[in-house]
């Protein structure tokens, strides 16, 4: 599609970023011949392909393996020096090998023996009967990657800012950074943030006042939203928001952003229903661009080494350059403008996606920021550049009505162990006392955490 | 034989909510108890309440089995490390979950492979470890081998090699190799250096008897000569080397 189409045909654009899975993880079993085996799709053709192989602390190699949706016994590893283990850079070769995510598991966790180590895992079709249809019925982007080797944090701040003042995830506040949100508001463009939980802008101070406003809506209001609500409001661009595992608050009894050790049964449901508010409005469907991506890897295998693409710390950062992207995540396109069974290789990261906003909202020729142009300039692909205009509109599928939910312990609130979960915890603190009743009145969530106390 | 052998001396009542930091249920709110009792290798942060409740969520930091494959009945060690006692269990189960300090070893004797878990519980949430024995008499094929990012790996002008060392943290004493074969996909050169013998796999003889009866245990050199226009950084060089090995036990 090109910019012209991109502005006359696109109205309305969504982002979904769940939490912490692999391309190959979540979607590698496509180019299994058990499950269709599509050629097209850059996964794990063969569990037994000796390249896959990873290395253990007892001199074993270990393969992927085929696994059912289930809860982990613990989180996976994925800061940024447990990324660079996972890599495994061999001077010999002067190469990535993708082999070293079992030693970082073993490392981590302090264990040794796993017999099936849990970053080898891949998901199998009945676990993912939401994602499974979409990459059946849309676009499967097999070569996203995160940007950064590294955790959530980092990686949220390149997705929602083109720019982070972090390379590892910490327990306090994040930093004010300035945002797309703040980059679609100059732009006068209209903008909203549907959430299934506490929002993940909680964590930045700068969001609060946007969190309290009509900005911040439930995402149970999504589908009468995208129905009944006039063009001159409706949103432009949506970001739709899972319950995320590392808040210490669910309502629900269980967080929806696939974070391990969830399993996935929970962020298949999320994913439904976000799909279905979205495409509740056939008119406003048919010029409709919806991103689903993972924010990192989470620690899970992936066999595509990352992308060449230098990333120097803004003015105010500490940390060494990046010398190339994160891991690939599992991501889809979900469009009127994409094909069925279609797959891109396009080299993309989650600043595609601002690549594209300012592509469609932008003066002609501006930029999204000097970072983004960079990385572009580097062989990052505007989303863009994945969408064809020249299909025939087509009604939204329907998905699966069939869902699996795992055996799973419900729980409401509960306490942060993890840098992200303390992190959480301690904004919903640091907001409750900036916001007082206003705060409760919005997200009667943290009242319930208050009260559980 | 209780495999899981007998539990050391602990607090009564680890899953009690909290039982490893001594404080009274009236006592919660009050950060600076909760601080004074996190322990050892806790976060301790200064806050409001849950950040207090923060430092004392219990965690497992290790569960280790050495060796981890070895042959029915042979003694393996379970060590752990956790913040506070906690419940070990197997499977498949011999034996109700069996409640041990936050830290120690023990002695385990399975028959059958055995999954082992610990889990520690609190006021304040849980965390878990599981780790495996893999037990047999003779083993199904298993691959030894090293990622090529090992320090280990060298390139030289004419082959890439990796060393290997097994050695009873992870392997039964016992453990003696039946016959070595090159791995299925894999359709290049390899020589093997162990137990001072030497031999070359390669598609025409991808199998090999002359490592049989000899112990596991010990240094493997992995090599495998580069091919015609092959260098070292051609993507043609595989990640990893690795040899396939069948086992069984000497007795």
């Amino acid at each position: 599609m090109n910019l012209d189409e991109l502005r006359s045909k696109v109205e309305t654009i969504a982002f979904i970023m769940m939490e912490n899975r692999s391309f190959d993880h979540v979607l590698g079993h496509l180019s299994l011949p058990s499950y269709g085996g599509r050629a097209n799709v850059e996964g794990v053709r063969d569990l037994t392909n000796p390249a896959f192989q990873n290395s253990s602390q007892n001199g074993t190699l270990i393969g992927p393996f085929e696994m059912g949706d289930k809860a982990f016994p613990n989180d996976l590893p994925h800061e940024r020096p447990f990324v660079t283990t996972q890599l495994a850079y061999a001077p010999a070769l002067g190469r990535f090998t993708m082999n070293g995510f079992v030693t970082a598991y073993e490392t981590f966790t302090g264990t040794s023996g796993v017999l099936s180590p849990p970053p080898m895992g891949i998901l199998t079709p009945d676990a993912l009967p939401t994602t499974s249809f979409f990459a059946r019925e849309f676009m499967v982007a097999d070569h996203w990657f995160a940007p950064l080797p590294a955790s959530t944090q980092p990686n949220r701040l390149m997705a929602f800012a083109g720019d982070t003042l972090l390379d590892m995830t910490r327990n306090g506040l994040m930093p004010d950074q300035t945002l797309v949100f703040d980059w679609l508001t100059s732009h006068g463009v209209r903008w909203r943030v549907y959430t299934a939980g506490l929002s993940f802008f909680t964590l930045m101070p700068k969001m609060w006042p946007w969190l309290l406003s009509d900005k911040f809506r439930p995402l149970a209001s999504l589908s009468f939203d995208a129905q009944h609500e006039a063009d001159s409001t409706f949103p432009q661009v949506i970001f739709v928001e899972p319950d995320y595992n590392d808040s210490p608050i669910h309502l629900s009894g269980h967080g929806s952003d696939n974070h391990p050790p969830l399993p996935m049964g929970f962020g298949e449901q999320f994913l439904k229903q976000a799909y279905e508010a979205l495409t509740s409005n056939v008119v406003r469907w048919s010029k409709m661009v919806i991103l689903l991506t993972y924010d990192e890897h989470g620690g899970f295998f992936d066999h595509v080494p990352p992308q060449k693409v230098r990333y120097v710390p803004p003015t105010g950062a500490t940390f060494a350059a990046f010398e190339n992207t994160g891991i690939r995540v599992p991501t889809v396109v979900i469009s009127p403008f994409v094909d069925r069974y279609s797959v891109s290789s396009d080299i993309c990261d989650h600043t595609s996606f601002l690549q594209m906003i300012a592509e469609r909202f932008g003066e002609p020729g501006e930029t999204y920021s000097a970072t983004v142009a960079a990385r572009a300039s580097s062989g990052i692909n505007s989303l863009t550049k994945l969408l064809d205009s020249n299909l025939t509109t087509r009604p939204p599928p329907d998905p699966p009505d069939m869902m699996t939910l795992p055996p799973t312990q419900l729980v409401t609130t509960k306490t942060p162990v993890t840098s992200l979960e303390a992190s959480f915890a301690n904004a919903i603190d640091a907001f409750r006392q900036a916001h007082g009743a206003e705060a409760l009145a919005k997200f009667p969530e943290i009242a319930h955490l208050e009260a559980t106390r | 034989m209780n495999p899981l052998g007998k539990p050391e001396p602990f607090d009564p009542w680890p899953f009690s909510p909290l039982a490893s930091s001594g404080v009274s249920r009236r006592a919660r709110g009050r950060s600076s108890i909760f601080l004074r009792h996190c322990g050892k290798g806790r976060r301790a942060l200064l806050g409001p309440w849950f950040l207090a409740a923060m430092a004392c969520s219990p965690a497992v930091r290790a569960l280790r089995a050495e060796p981890n494959v070895t042959c029915p009945g042979d003694p393996a060690s379970l060590t752990w490390d956790a913040s506070m006692a906690g419940g070990l269990t197997d499977t498949p189960s011999t034996a109700p979950t069996l409640w041990v300090p936050n830290s120690g070893s023990m002695k385990v004797y399975p028959q059958v492979k055995t999954t082992y878990r610990l889990e520690v519980h609190n006021w304040f949430g849980s965390d878990a470890r599981e780790v495996d024995i893999d037990v047999r008499s003779s083993f199904p094929t298993k691959t030894l081998g090293r990622s090529l990012s090992d320090p280990s790996a060298r390139c030289a002008q004419d082959q890439v090699s990796v060393e290997v060392d097994l050695t009873t943290t992870g392997w039964s004493n016992d453990l003696v190799v039946q016959s070595v074969r090159l791995p299925d996909g894999v359709h290049r050169t390899l020589h093997v250096e162990h137990d001072s013998k030497e031999l070359t796999l390669d598609d025409q003889n991808r199998e090999s008897n002359a490592l049989t009866g000899s112990p596991v245990l010990g240094r493997w050199i992995l090599s495998t000569p580069l091919t015609e226009g092959e260098v070292c950084s051609s993507p043609t060089i595989p990640p990893s080397l690795g040899l396939a090995v069948e086992l069984s036990c000497a007795r």
